[in-house]
């Protein structure tokens, strides 16, 4: 690392090699052979981590203010909500087209 | 005097109005992207014949295309950095290899694309690769946008005008790690799980 990054260089350059390091992790998880289930733990896992680093670390979204926080909050809130309300739905629906109608 | 010369000489309240615009944008944004995952993931959970075709996905462009946004990632935020140690040449340089990369990432998809032609698959073919052209080429729009902008500050800086609005540095990477933040969730859903 160059001697003359300032500190805020030096820690965007240790998140990058955090996050090449968990990408690593994904990869490699997802081709030893582990059950479909084990994959999909490890692979959204890691990339829930990934995105909570980047939007921590690049982003700053901790440091901005309240209204923007909030601002990017509730669509993220909407859509746990989503995937909650139609998780009964998965493994049927895509099948059964007439349950659409 | 107008209100817009008040705003545009006042750089903390542009800067507030500008962070205010890119983060509602962001919000859009998840709502966008969000929904359409969500509509993926119903029909993809219940259609065991999609396998197949996520099977023709080459994961090797995906986790180039992966570590170059990630990289490309890094530049922007660095440049964020130049510019607060008041460095705006090297803000330029670090925002030009966040172009360079950007355009990588479209010279790979590209390739990608041209394979799933060669195929016989389109975005009209239906099943999973309709959602995999939908969400790659819409997300592949949004690296062109962004990489409309960064060039915006590229040429700002080459005319000595960067200065006047320096904080567009951040703004514009704000949006540029949102679309490396998409792509995050786009590579699993698409290539590994």
């Amino acid at each position: 690392m160059p001697s003359n990054y300032t500190e805020h260089e030096k820690h965007y350059t240790h998140i990058l090699w955090i996050l090449l390091g968990v990408f690593a992790i994904s990869i490699v998880g997802s081709y030893i052979g582990l059950p479909q289930w084990a994959v999909q733990i490890i692979v959204f896992g890691v990339a829930l981590v990934k995105a909570f680093y980047v939007i921590k670390h690049f982003m700053h979204l901790p440091q901005e203010a309240g209204v923007m926080i909030a601002s990017v909050s509730a669509p993220l809130i909407l859509i746990a909500v989503f995937l909650i309300l139609i998780w009964p739905d998965f493994g049927y629906v895509g099948t059964n087209m007439e349950y659409l109608k | 005097m107008s209100s817009g010369a008040t705003t545009r000489a006042n750089p903390d309240v542009e800067s507030y109005g500008g962070k205010a615009g890119i983060w509602f944008l962001v919000a859009s944004e998840l709502i966008l992207f969000g929904s359409l995952i969500m509509c993926y993931l119903l029909m993809y959970s219940s259609r065991p014949d999609w396998d197949a075709g996520r099977a023709e996905l080459v994961p090797a462009m995906g986790i180039l295309n992966t570590v170059i946004l990630l990289v490309s990632s890094w530049c922007a935020v660095m440049a964020h950095a130049a510019v607060d140690k008041g460095d705006l040449k090297l803000a330029q340089k670090r925002l030009i290899y966040t172009l360079l990369l950007a355009g990588a990432f479209l010279v790979v998809k590209g390739f990608e694309y041209s394979s799933k032609f060669h195929h016989g698959h389109y975005p009209n073919s239906g099943g999973f690769f309709t959602f995999y052209f939908t969400l790659t080429g819409l997300h592949a729009l949004h690296v062109i946008v962004g990489m409309i902008a960064i060039g915006g500050l590229v040429y700002a800086q080459s005319v000595d005008r960067l200065k006047l609005y320096p904080q567009r540095v951040e703004l514009v990477g704000i949006y540029w790690h949102l679309v490396d933040v998409i792509w995050i969730f786009l590579f699993p859903l698409l290539y590994l799980s």
